[in-house]
């Protein structure tokens, strides 16, 4: 099936105009499949941290919203261990006028605020409410363990 | 055929269909307290005092008192028929709160279901020079473009199928938003029949129309599976303690209007909610082993003594001890099989408690096993309609009766079922009954009513060739169990709505 306008247009401008600190590269074989890679935002548990991210292009897409699961492991009260996110706008708030773009400058704002009050890894929220500096500890011990040039 | 006429009744106060004045009626009453304020008018129609008044609707009917309250709103605030039918939407079809809030502060109002100002116009298309659509990113000068009243343009092929998605995969209808993320502006009804296909329409009506009896207090969807139609009923929830609101639907599926549940006369919703609860619940296995097992007093393991003497030897930890006492076996000495420490009082204690927790399972299992004899009995029943059906042709071909001569059989099979499911629930409801005078009366028109209804089971399960000379037999105690049935649901419901009955538990 031949890839809708749409599509191939938002890919292009990724390429022009990347947005800094995000970059998403089209598999050769699937133009529907991506490789996202976002940089931890700066004043964050996560900064200087590099995560890998899949995306996925559904059929009738921008009707539904792109399926987006993080690769990289990271310790976020709003990102389960299977790397799936809870983030309005990947659901109930998706609208046919966000872009990849949007998106993912989404799921970077989410990065720099996590919020344990709409949770989806239930053990790391309450580690957050119950001791803010021991879990963002946490997630800059992962971020370095996981997310950096030097981790496998 | 008392049963009959009884069955029938309830249908057809539905069968006035499309009568306008009357529904506008239920509205105008809305805000008045309906409750039992309106007892008098119940008690004034020959209807038994476990019966409700209600009304069966259909879609048409369903649209109609939605146009006839969006043409009045309209009316009243000035606005055009597509805003009324936003605003009475989003305010979930509250009347009052709706002319509150817009007397209050109109501008808030629209501007919050995104209709700040009139939306008289009729939803045209639109071709923009050098128009780019945000969604399929493409298009041209001469592009049809559609955008409500927020200004969002899309290319009117993007919108369209923005919508049908929306209202196909999603099943959402009267609360769908301008594609903008962000933008609340709801998309009016007018905008959306000009826009989607002929086929979405018929769907969108269907969702419409849902989330207005969905919003409804007094209406419900029959739970019937693929039944069309809704009931107007104006029990309202605060009356459930005191009235169980059977309805039957046109599609003839009796069910309660208070949970949705099937008929479960003269149980109130409450506590069948428990009842089946209860019923479910791991909880009355817990009770089980409490009454009928003891831990090792060593390894804790749970032990039932199905047999043989006191002498216990535990299988996991080899520990010896006496049943009656959980004392050492070592220490009984050459007592065996006597245990002597029988009668000290930490051992009468014990036994005093464990036979209080058996003697509350038995209440229990005694109230549970009639339950789902009548249960089981009835779905029985249930399936057995086609043979009912055998059976009467064959008694024709047999006794050379007509075909209206064996309707006694279906009309005994139909009471059958219904005084099974009364029964049924009876022992529910008896369960959650402290004792008192009312209880014993209850029990003995229970007992009557069962007795009764086995009698007639018991008629209509003989060989055919015996049910000709039956016939007499069987309706005349077709007849006793109808108004058996009768007399209980009436007892048992004055009762009820006057708040007599004693229950071992909070009925709410």
């Amino acid at each position: 099936m031949a890839l809708p306008k749409r599509i191939i247009k938002e890919t292009e401008r990724l390429v022009a105009e990347p947005v800094p600190g995000i970059s998403a590269v089209p598999h050769e074989d699937n133009l529907r499949y991506f490789d996202v890679r976002i940089h931890g935002p700066a004043s964050s548990p996560y900064e200087g941290g590099i995560f890998k991210l899949e995306l996925f292009l559904p059929e009738d897409y921008p009707m539904t919203p792109p399926k987006i699961r993080f690769l990289t492991k990271i310790y976020h009260p709003n990102i389960d261990k299977l790397g799936r996110i809870c983030l309005d706008v990947l659901k109930s708030n998706w609208s046919p006028a966000l872009q990849i773009r949007t998106i993912l400058l989404s799921i970077q704002a989410l990065l720099g605020a996590p919020n344990p009050d709409d949770p989806l890894a239930n053990d790391v929220a309450q580690h957050w409410k119950e001791n803010v500096t021991a879990a963002i500890e946490t997630a800059k011990e992962w971020t370095h363990k996981y997310a950096t040039d030097t981790a496998t | 055929m008392d049963s009959e006429d009884e069955f029938m009744s309830g249908a057809s106060s539905g069968d006035d269909f499309a009568n306008i004045e009357d529904s506008d009626d239920d509205f105008d009453n809305e805000d008045q307290d309906l409750g039992f304020s309106q007892d008098k008018d119940i008690v004034r129609t020959s209807k038994k005092s476990y019966e409700v008044d209600f009304e069966v609707l259909g879609p048409s009917q369903i649209q109609l008192q939605q146009d006839v309250q969006i043409k009045d709103v309209a009316d009243v605030l000035g606005q055009p028929p597509e805003a009324a039918a936003i605003l009475l939407r989003h305010l979930r079809w509250n009347r009052e709160k709706l002319f509150d809030r817009y007397m209050e502060n109109q501008a808030s109002l629209l501007d919050e279901v995104g209709l700040e100002e009139d939306a008289s116009h009729t939803p045209s298309t639109k071709k923009i020079p050098d128009f780019e659509c945000e969604i399929c990113m493409s298009g041209d000068s001469d592009v049809e473009t559609y955008a409500l009243k927020c200004g969002h343009r899309y290319c009117v092929d993007c919108y369209t199928q923005y919508l049908a998605s929306k209202i196909r995969d999603d099943g959402e209808a009267a609360r769908i938003q301008c594609p903008t993320s962000g933008c609340k502006r709801i998309v009016d009804s007018k905008s959306l029949t000009f826009l989607v296909e002929d086929n979405l329409k018929s769907r969108y009506r269907e969702l419409i129309n849902r989330t207005y009896v969905d919003d409804m207090e007094n209406l419900k969807w029959c739970p019937a599976p693929e039944c069309i139609y809704a009931i107007s009923c104006s029990v309202r929830k605060k009356d459930l303690a005191k009235i169980v609101p059977t309805v039957t639907c046109e599609c003839k599926h009796p069910f309660c209007f208070g949970c949705a549940h099937e008929d479960h006369q003269p149980c109130p919703c409450s506590l069948i909610k428990k009842w089946i609860q209860k019923c479910e619940d791991d909880s009355e296995t817990a009770h089980w082993i409490s009454a009928n097992t003891k831990e090792c007093p060593k390894c804790q393991s749970t032990i039932e003594k199905n047999g043989g003497c006191n002498h216990m030897t535990c299988r996991k930890c080899k520990h010896e001890f006496c049943w009656m006492c959980m004392g050492l076996w070592s220490e009984h000495g050459t007592s065996w099989y006597n245990c002597n420490r029988f009668e000290e009082k930490s051992g009468n204690d014990a036994r005093d408690a464990q036979a209080k927790s058996r003697q509350s399972l038995e209440r229990y299992l005694h109230y549970y096993n009639r339950y789902a004899n009548h249960d089981q009995s009835n779905r029985l029943e249930k399936d057995n309609f086609a043979k009912t059906e055998k059976k009467m042709t064959l008694l024709q071909n047999q006794s050379g009766m007509s075909w209206i001569e064996v309707q006694f059989l279906e009309t005994a099979a139909k009471t059958l079922q219904e005084c099974r499911q009364t029964l049924k629930w009876t022992y529910a409801f008896a369960f959650y009954l402290a004792r008192n005078n009312d209880t014993i009366m209850f029990e003995d028109n229970q007992k009557d009513l069962e007795l009764a209804t086995e009698n007639l089971s018991e008629m209509f399960e003989q060989p055919v060739e015996q049910l000709s000379a039956k016939k007499l037999d069987i309706l005349n105690k077709n007849t006793y169990c109808s108004q058996r049935r009768v007399t209980l649901l009436s007892d048992t419901a004055e009762l009820l709505k006057r708040g007599k009955w004693t229950f071992n538990i909070s009925l709410d």
